[in-house]
């Protein structure tokens, strides 16, 4: 039997999953006009998108406008047939996404007013008890400790548990490579830990020095 | 979460990622039912098949002859028009009187100024004839008169000898 020599850098297509190959196909047929399609896209994926947004804004009228404002951008790039990014629709939808919660999220930071720290922890306070009135599960914490991550941490939480992304579809958005991702999700989620457990009570002697 | 064995599992954080899975799904199930509606009225818009699909849209032909026989015919009519066009201008040749060529006038008043160059050619060869004629007899004239003398010198020389 004839030994098979493989090269270390040879390239192997990536496989295509049976997932993907569905949403290729679901694509395709949005682009030739069948609203089927367009309804199992938008079934797919609008509330992820809406979870995107929200998670940063904080805002459900908002986070739904924004949400239509992608689906009628990626409406129109498939009518006009100017989708090029093959097989990665995901990506691309959920970059769209990002940018406009991002132009979104600045726009309001501009007009924002400049909010004293003590204040701040107030709100959160308030907004933890705001969600508890309506949420089956206290998830206040997680949201304020979310809020203290940087927005490269943020991000990749956002994406991979609001958005459900894999690593590999996040790779994708973020042009990091999966490595760098499974990092820098992991710090993430000590942050968040550190951010959520309550710290010990200092020792008198501690503080005096 | 289909890769979550990408990442290093950690007994810390595990009771961590299972909050923010619970999070993102309180998230995505935030809107109503009316959310996925909402959405498809938003992008109908652009779904919307064009009301003009010209570039879909079937070339009219006219059914009352097939395409090959439409070419025969345009070629047949072309032809006829063409030969008609060259018997109409042949007999309308023929209908109008000839008029007489311009090239024979013109070849014919060539000749006689040919002719009267020829004419006047020999009038100047006629007075240059004459003309010959009448130094020829000077010269002669001039010949003859030293001989005169040479007579006069002898019947002198004669004399007084």
């Amino acid at each position: 039997m004839p030994i098979r020599m493989v090269s270390p850098l040879s390239i192997q297509p990536e496989p295509v999953s049976q997932e993907d190959e569905a949403i290729r196909l679901l694509v395709h047929q949005a682009i030739q006009g069948e609203e089927k399609a367009w309804r199992g896209l938008v079934d797919t994926y609008s509330r992820r998108v809406f979870a995107m947004a929200r998670s940063r804004l904080h805002d459900d009228d908002l986070a739904e406008e924004i949400t239509q404002s992608v689906f009628v951008t990626v409406a129109t790039k498939l009518c006009q047939d100017s989708y090029n990014e093959q097989g990665r629709f995901e990506p691309w939808l959920f970059r769209i996404t990002m940018n406009r919660v991002r132009d979104e999220f600045r726009r309001r930071s501009r007009h924002a007013r400049p909010t004293d720290p003590s204040h701040l922890q107030d709100a959160r306070i308030q907004n933890a008890h705001d969600h508890n009135d309506h949420e089956p599960i206290n998830t206040a914490p997680l949201r304020a400790a979310i809020e203290q991550l940087n927005n490269t941490d943020r991000e990749i939480i956002e994406l991979r548990h609001h958005g459900q992304l894999t690593f590999k579809q996040i790779s994708d958005i973020l042009n990091q490579p999966v490595g760098t991702l499974l990092a820098r999700h992991h710090r993430a989620l000590k942050k968040l830990k550190a951010i959520m457990t309550p710290h010990p009570p200092s020792e008198p002697s501690e503080i005096q020095s | 979460m289909n890769d979550h064995n990408l990442n290093h599992r950690d007994p810390e954080t595990d009771a961590l990622i299972e909050q923010l899975d619970a999070l993102g799904s309180q998230n995505r199930s935030t809107p109503d039912t009316g959310f996925e509606q909402r959405i498809m009225d938003s992008i109908s818009k652009q779904i919307a098949p064009s009301p003009l699909p010209i570039a879909n849209a079937p070339i009219a032909q006219p059914n009352f002859m097939p395409g090959w026989k439409f070419n025969i015919a345009a070629a047949i009519l072309l032809v006829g028009s063409a030969t008609l066009l060259i018997w109409s201008s042949s007999k309308s040749a023929t209908l109008n009187p000839p008029q007489v060529p311009q090239h024979t006038l013109v070849s014919l008043e060539e000749d006689f100024d040919a002719l009267y160059d020829l004419t006047d050619f020999a009038d100047s060869l006629d007075s240059d004839l004459d003309e010959l004629n009448y130094r020829t007899e000077q010269m002669h004239t001039e010949l003859s008169l030293p001989s005169i003398l040479m007579d006069l010198a002898d019947s002198s020389l004669e004399g007084s000898l």
